[in-house]
């Protein structure tokens, strides 16, 4: 009897003991899958899910330790239970991507992202335009400028007559938190300063001003609306030329096409996914080509190469900086096509970022004619990060250079003409 | 023992001792062990993504940033901008991150008490012509110099002030001790405008002034006395005693407490300011999400103000701090409240010092009057309130267009005045 307790005991502590390593090894397996659990504060840069490029702050602190430490205070001391951290994650991209104060660089929430996922598979969604949201550098954050990239093929703005570099300053009659209104702002301050105003005149301005402000809309809010399928006709107020304009969107159900060949002319409308394989399907057996790529807003970087290594022979076709005043880094092709080819191009002032390089690349390397407006002049590389929960950012990653080493970034302070060649014009075209 | 009992107790001893490995993580930081994390760890299925770490998504960014964005942004800002993005994700106005510079002024308001430079010594509020002078604090450079409240600073050393930021004029105006500024500063009231060079000191903000209410509608008629509260800092209950001490000497038969445009301050300094009136009586009570009940009491021993009728103004800048207070007098039946719906700010909020000396604020909690109602504003979608703050007993405001300090077209005062005189009566 006593033999089979003490055998028991033994069982038990030995179960315990088994069941007690299981259960550790089960947790340890857990936290290694789920990898965007992570226990509170345990974050640090030496986690190896963190780059390891991250170095101190000023101040001595990781950010890291600085924002999981608060990060977990508002779990555990916020008055109401914090379960969400998606929504916090979302809220600390938002707000960091903006200090960036570039136009490239942003948050977008699900909508909107869904949105910039549809541009770049030939789509027109919402409205049917590609946006920039220009933060000009200023001790007032609220001085952004919403600018129309592209106007999109089958979209509703299009129809409209919305134009790229249109500046979208209302939505529903609504004023966009945005340079516009910030430009009344001074408007009112100047004329006052310059006493062109009375006291009470000023106050009864600042008065209006600030009706204005509260029923303004933010720009980030502005874009999902702008990107997102509503069914309804959207009222949008353009400045254009120092004039403001209203148009009504009205809405449209485009069919999403990356490539599509009408009349001989070959569009391509995005740089999207899958682009260069539709493009070598139409290409097939011409010797004789006419490639439009107006209101094209870019895409992704590898799909333009692989367009390129179809039209034009192996080497370099540009360059591009990683950094502002860095170095010229040649961009090159691996493969190549050595049939010569006729090629006409056909660009706007909707032709931007990594379709700027494009044309760049075909007019130097193919000796391409081009026809139509200058380009965008935002010959930049974006590139696009996917958070798997449906909302996702932007990074401006670099400048694009064509051949010759001449920018195809207009630089922000330039309002008239610019000498350099981020402007692709018929007459450029016969340099190459 | 049976087989089959001994089976038994084993797995029973494997069960423990798998909840216990698996847990071990929780209970160490004092919680259950999270076993509805089970089914994920055995594959059943994906993990939530409900408690996924901000951190994890900032750290990732950031890492994006430092190895693909063109240019060098300054990762400082962006942790500041990613944490105070975080904390406004929360959707309480009053959870926010307060920047090391912030951080000194929220410091400042809190203890009365300049902190690391000198000053002028008044309190400033935005205008688009550039600071205007709210108060003037007592025997600061500005007093001595003849500012008043309602003056305009059009030029700091110079440059104009004109819809510049506030706080940037503000560290233009401050300083080291002993070094001058030099202001230009245009009175409305007269349109007139005037040079003053003034010497910067380390002031004591002053937040509670009192005066014998002299007004066409007090001549001849028994004095009341005027007390203005304009922020609950730690000082304000010393604050009170000297000011109530000179109008006690004065032989003052009522007494005006002020309470407009106070937007609180310290919940402790609300408490030691009741007990100049209310001894050793519940005055707030705080809960904080787990339900767990803190009580403010007054202490003893302070007691100052009794015998004389009280009238509180408020208007819907009346908050927080200030509310407590007019809530535990409102509900003591101690003062009749006169003026407007307050603001109805009901959370309490700590702030939690960072190294880099930036401040998180925090809201931790609700707080409830003795008789345990809450103040909390409730606001439908466009912010119009529907519900919140402390109900006047009287209402009165203020006609607009009435100048702060004009005291002689002040309806909320003059209505505040005639019930002390039919309580004196």
């Amino acid at each position: 009897m006593k033999t089979s307790s003490a055998l028991t005991s033994i069982l038990c502590v030995l179960g315990i003991a088994f069941g007690a390593a299981g259960g550790t090894l089960l947790r340890a397996k857990y936290e290694r899958t789920a990898s965007s659990i992570v226990p509170m504060g345990a974050l640090a840069e030496s986690d190896p899910r963190v780059p390891k490029s991250l170095t101190l702050l000023d101040s001595g602190i990781e950010p890291g330790a600085y924002f999981s430490y608060v990060e977990g205070l508002l779990t555990e001391k916020f008055f109401k239970d914090v379960n969400d951290h998606t929504a916090l994650a979302h809220g600390a991209l938002d707000e960091m991507l903006a200090a960036l104060q570039d136009p490239g660089s942003q948050f977008y929430y699900e909508k909107a992202w869904s949105g910039c996922e549809k541009i770049l598979q030939g789509g027109a969604p919402g409205i049917g335009v590609d946006l920039e949201l220009a933060q000009l550098p200023s001790s007032q954050a609220m001085l952004t400028k919403l600018i129309v990239v592209s106007v999109l093929d089958g979209g509703s703005a299009k129809d409209a007559g919305v134009l790229p570099k249109d500046e979208i300053v209302k939505i529903e009659g609504r004023w966009i938190v945005c340079q516009e209104l910030m430009r009344e702002w001074m408007a009112i301050q100047r004329d006052y300063a310059e006493q062109r105003l009375s006291v009470d005149q000023f106050r009864e301005q600042i008065n209006k001003f600030y009706d204005r402000l509260q029923t303004s809309i933010p720009a980030g809010d502005a874009i999902e609306k702008l990107l997102t399928d509503s069914g309804q006709p959207v009222a949008i107020t353009i400045l254009r030329n120092g004039k403001l304009i209203d148009v009504v969107c009205k809405p449209k159900q485009p069919n999403a096409q990356l490539v599509a060949e009408s009349n001989g002319t070959i569009r391509i409308r995005a740089f999207g996914q899958g682009c260069a394989n539709q493009l070598a399907a139409a290409i097939q057996n011409k010797r004789k080509l006419v490639i439009d790529i107006r209101c094209n807003p870019g895409g992704y970087l590898n799909e333009v190469k692989q367009c390129l290594s179809l039209l034009i022979p192996a080497g370099e076709f540009a360059k591009y900086q990683k950094e502002p005043n860095g170095e010229l880094i040649p961009m090159k092709l691996d493969r190549g096509t050595n049939q010569p080819r006729e090629i006409t191009l056909i660009v706007d002032s909707g032709t931007a970022r990594e379709a700027e390089l494009f044309a760049a690349a075909l007019r130097d390397r193919a000796k391409a004619k081009l026809e139509g407006g200058p380009t965008f002049g935002m010959g930049v590389a974006l590139e696009r990060f996917d958070l798997k929960d449906g909302t996702g950012y932007t990074l401006t990653s670099a400048h694009f250079f064509d051949l010759h080493g001449k920018p195809l970034v207009q630089a922000a302070d330039q309002k008239t003409a610019f000498e350099f060649s981020p402007r692709i014009s018929q007459d450029e075209a016969a340099i190459g | 023992m049976t087989k089959s009992k001994r089976t038994a107790l084993v797995l029973i001893a494997v069960l423990i001792g798998s909840v216990f490995g698996y847990g071990w993580t929780d209970l160490m930081q004092g919680r259950l062990p999270q076993l509805s994390t089970v089914p994920a760890a055995l594959g059943l299925r994906k993990p939530s993504s409900e408690n996924s770490s901000a951190s994890f998504a900032f750290l990732q960014a950031l890492g994006n940033i430092d190895e693909k964005f063109y240019g060098s942004p300054d990762r400082q800002q962006l942790t500041y901008a990613a944490t105070d993005g975080m904390m406004q994700a929360l959707k309480d106005p009053y959870t926010m991150l307060m920047r090391p510079e912030q951080a000194d002024r929220f410091r400042e308001s809190s203890t009365g008490t300049f902190v690391g430079s000198g000053g002028i010594g008044a309190e400033l509020a935005p205008d688009p012509m550039g600071p205007r002078v709210k108060h003037v604090f007592k025997n600061g450079p500005a007093a001595q110099a003849g500012i008043q409240p309602e003056d305009i600073i059009l030029k700091v050393n110079g440059k104009s002030a004109a819809g510049d930021n506030l706080n940037k004029v503000v560290s233009t105006i401050r300083g080291e001790p002993g070094t001058t500024v030099h202001l230009v500063v245009y009175r409305e009231r007269t349109k007139q405008t005037k040079e003053y060079f003034l010497t910067r000191a380390l002031a004591t903000i002053q937040d509670v002034y009192g005066s014998i209410l002299k007004t066409s509608y007090t001549k001849g008629k028994p004095q009341i006395g005027y007390v203005e509260l304009r922020k609950f800092t730690t000082t304000i209950a010393s604050q009170y005693d000297g000011e109530f001490q000179t109008l006690k000497e004065l032989g003052i038969k009522g007494l005006i407490i002020d309470l407009r445009g106070n937007g609180g301050g310290i919940m402790q300094a609300a408490v030691d300011l009741s007990a100049r009136f209310i001894e050793g009586k519940l005055i707030t009570s705080m809960k904080n999400r787990a339900g767990f009940v803190e009580s403010y009491v007054s202490p003893t021993g302070y007691l100052t103000t009794q015998g004389i009728p009280i009238v509180l103004l408020v208007d819907g800048e009346t908050a927080s701090a200030a509310e407590i207070f007019a809530g535990a007098m409102k509900d003591y039946k101690l003062a009749t409240i006169v003026g407007e719906r307050t603001f109805g700010k009901g959370r309490v909020q700590q702030t939690f010092p960072l190294r880099d000396g930036s401040q998180a604020k925090i809201t931790i909690g609700r707080y409830f009057l003795p008789l345990g109602e809450s103040v909390d504003r409730v606001v439908d979608d466009e912010g119009k309130m529907l519900s919140g703050g402390i109900e006047p007993d009287v209402k009165a405001s203020r006609k607009p267009g009435t100048a702060l300090d004009d005291r002689e077209h002040d309806e909320a005062l003059k209505k505040a005045a005639e019930i002390i005189y039919s309580k004196t009566r």
